[in-house]
């Protein structure tokens, strides 16, 4: 039996297959959908000798009436066979992402066979094609590694979320909260240079100097299967630690020095398990937030001890805390008036509370969401200071 | 001490193919079939149908104490006479040959759908046929062995895949664990308790056990793994996809397959847990033609049930190709089939079973 499943039918070279490596959409005239290609060259990237100046990608832009029959189309000058089956990103403009079409057609492409669950998912502040074209990152040529490499950095660094057409569908089907998407964009605009944070911006403010225009930083904030707006890269990564489960650890931030106005204290923050505690009452529910975080103090420019002075580390602590909890604040009233939905996935543990499904579907998260009373606490612990101890006196 | 050999198998085989008639059915639509009505909690309706069914295999278990060495076709007959058992008997076959067509139409589609696109129907169809004939043809001792000789290599490819997919599974998505509410629950665990009915089935074979005590440890044994396994799996597809998202995929252990990697590098590993599935189905397929022909022997009255297996495989073919789609033959057919031959299957060793105190059998 084991024999027959090399298959004569389906049987086709490796040669012969054109590997997608990013998929690009857009909204076309007439209702139609604009796909851009970018198709690998496997020779580029590889060990072997290249045998000709061949570009290391090829991309195809042009109209169709969907995904799925834009792979037949693109026989018009591309010669192999396309597969998605190496496809490591799918880009979305922001149109697109705030039409009513945009989640439907992600939904129904989800039928083929070829599209994968684990695609990535990024939305892009202008055209999918210009994105596409505009991304030449210098050394890391093959596309489909560079996007698999980027859109994970998120577990290190948490300015943008993990978003795949997997989490796409179950956030959006189960239609329980926000759901946040990669933000990017190739054009920078509004560069901020007078900024309180690392991450206040969101893609295209950033202001660098780099071959590579590529900019991701910053989350666009899905409801329903369409985008409502946009979040900065630290409100992202506060949603990110909001969470139920630790996934985003390991982040380096900057807090305002207490005692010296205008310098900033960098640390290593790795967090614990948050506490969520949840009441149902019939109007809204009560939420009780713990966050417990482990600072590691990587650097103090202001040269103040708070090493070795015990009440200076506690001043740290609380301004720290303090900080934190208004920031926290800050977002979570906008999502409840702005967004009316929460990205925090705190309606699974709402969702213990519950014993029938259709009780839980029947008090409407989303809605009593809005008129929650929420709390966050924070548990800070400083763990060490670095190599150094006592900052050296001037 | 030399074992006899007494052409006869033991716990090991049985175990084996108790297992792979059962436990195999998580890799099909049955987990499906059960998400539609227990919700986020149909994770709990095997366990529950294995319950039920144990009760009804308890009655036959004393009934094949009793008679050292008929196997249940015999029992029919003796108990009921020749007419009402004859239908008895047919009813078995008929379903055995439903579940035959069902399951060759459902796994040729989903070599179809997933993973050849371009061969037709047909001939996925042949091959699986073919294959598990072959495999039938060399008798029950054979089929034992190569149950029992696959079974470690399906138990570690699921308890692989299980790790595999640790990361992606969200425990919440069990809550609210009331699911549609407990009445709900039980009311489908024994309507569907049809999906554990192969034990009673392959009692046909207890002759050909070398002795009851084994019979009786495999049967349990089997039985439990299976189950155990079904609702681990089930737990596994509901904390993957959630329940909303699940109703509308029709392969779910296809598409864990997917989506699962193991490091950075293999990513895309689909196609090592075809090879593995595909040996488990042919030898399955194999142990149910032998099924088929067996009980289809008894009622035409043949010595040799392999002769009968070339014809089974005809009829199965072409009941196979008969539908256009797959949705026609599990919405409709099986639906119905199920939900009409639970009563059956659990009544009739109850039913044997008083038909034999009544008629004094238990009168030593």
């Amino acid at each position: 039996m084991i024999l027959f499943l090399t298959g004569c039918w389906d049987k086709i070279e490796i040669e012969e297959f054109a590997f997608v490596s990013v998929i690009g959409l857009d909204e076309g005239e007439y209702g139609k959908l604009r796909v851009t290609f970018q198709i690998a060259n496997p020779q580029i990237g590889t060990s072997t000798n290249i045998q000709a100046d061949e570009p290391s990608s090829d991309i195809i832009t042009f109209l169709s009436e969907d995904l799925i029959s834009s792979r037949d189309l693109a026989s018009i000058s591309v010669a192999r066979r396309l597969t998605f089956s190496h496809a490591k990103a799918i880009i979305v403009s922001e149109a697109l992402a705030q039409s009513d079409k945009f989640f439907p057609m992600m939904e129904a492409t989800q039928r083929e066979r070829d599209i994968r669950r684990d695609i990535n998912l990024i939305v892009c502040k202008e055209n999918a094609a210009e994105f596409i074209r505009n991304n030449h990152p210098p050394f890391d040529i093959r596309a489909s590694k560079y996007y698999e490499f980027i859109a994970s950095r998120w577990q290190d660094v948490g300015f943008v979320p993990l978003s795949n057409l997997h989490r796409l569908s179950l956030r959006t089907l189960d239609n329980l909260g926000l759901f946040l998407v990669t933000y990017a964009t190739t054009k920078p605009k509004d560069t901020k240079t007078n900024f309180e944070s690392e991450g206040e911006f969101i893609a295209g403010q950033i202001d660098k100097l780099d071959e590579n225009p590529l900019q991701m930083m910053g989350s666009a904030v899905f409801k329903e299967g369409k985008m409502i707006g946009k979040l900065t890269g630290d409100e992202t990564r506060l949603s990110l630690i909001l969470r139920p489960k630790v996934i985003t650890n390991n982040i380096l931030a900057t807090f305002p020095d207490p005692l010296k106005e205008g310098e900033k204290i960098s640390a290593k923050i790795v967090r614990g398990k948050n506490k969520i505690k949840i009441t149902i009452t019939d109007d809204y529910p009560i939420i009780d937030v713990t966050v417990p975080l482990i600072l590691s103090i990587s650097s103090i420019p202001s040269q103040i001890d708070y090493v070795t002075d015990e009440n200076k580390q506690e001043l740290l602590k609380t301004s720290i805390q303090k900080r934190m909890e208004e920031l926290t604040m800050n977002l979570i009233k906008k999502t409840q008036e702005e967004f009316g939905g929460e990205p925090f996935l705190w309606s699974q543990i709402a969702r213990r509370k519950f014993w029938l499904y259709e009780d839980f579907k029947k008090y409407n998260w989303p809605e009593k969401y809005k008129n929650a009373k929420i709390t966050v606490k924070y548990d800070i612990k400083i763990e060490d200071f670095g190599k150094y101890n006592k900052p050296p006196k001037l | 001490m030399i074992k006899k050999y007494d052409n006869k198998i033991g716990f090991r085989e049985f175990f084996a193919i108790v297992f792979f008639a059962i436990g195999m059915k998580l890799t099909d639509t049955t987990p499906i079939l059960l998400v539609k009505l227990g919700l986020n909690a149909s994770w709990m309706i095997p366990i529950i149908s294995g319950m039920i069914i144990l009760v009804s295999f308890l009655f036959l278990l004393s009934l094949l104490k009793r008679y050292k060495n008929k196997s249940l076709i015999d029992i029919i007959y003796h108990l009921t006479g020749k007419f009402f058992g004859f239908f008895m008997i047919l009813l078995l076959f008929l379903m055995v040959l439903e579940y035959l067509v069902v399951s060759t139409r459902d796994y040729a589609d989903i070599l179809n759908t997933l993973f050849y696109l371009r061969t037709p129907l047909k001939y996925l169809l042949i091959m699986l046929i073919v294959a598990a004939i072959y495999i039938a043809y060399k008798g029950l001792n054979i089929i034992g062995s190569l149950c029992w000789f696959t079974y470690p290599l399906i138990q570690l490819v699921f308890v692989f895949l299980i790790l595999l997919s640790w990361e992606q599974l969200d425990f919440n998505y069990l809550f609210p664990l009331g699911g549609s509410g407990m009445r709900t629950i039980l009311k489908e665990g024994v309507v569907h308790s049809s999906i554990v009915s192969e034990i009673i089935l392959l009692s046909i074979f207890f002759p050909k056990v070398r002795s009851y005590k084994e019979y009786r440890n495999a049967n349990l044994a089997g039985l439990g793994i299976s189950v155990i396994f079904i609702s681990i799996f089930m737990i596994c597809f509901i904390c993957t996809y959630g329940y909303l998202a699940l109703s509308s995929i029709t392969y779910p252990y296809q598409q864990i397959t997917r989506l699962v990697s193991l490091g950075r590098f293999a990513k895309n590993m689909e196609a090592f847990f075809l090879g593995f599935w595909t040996i488990g189905v042919s030898v399955r397929f194999g142990a149910y033609f032998y099924a088929a022909a067996t009980l289809g022997g008894s009622l035409l009255k043949i010595k040799n049930p392999k002769t009968l297996l070339p014809y089974l495989a005809i009829v199965v073919y072409i009941l196979a190709r008969l539908p256009e789609n797959f949705t026609e033959y599990v919405f409709s057919v099986r639906k119905v089939w199920v939900t009409i031959l639970w009563g059956y299957l659990l009544s009739l060793s109850p039913f044997l079973w008083t038909v034999a105190k009544l008629k004094g059998e238990y009168k030593t």
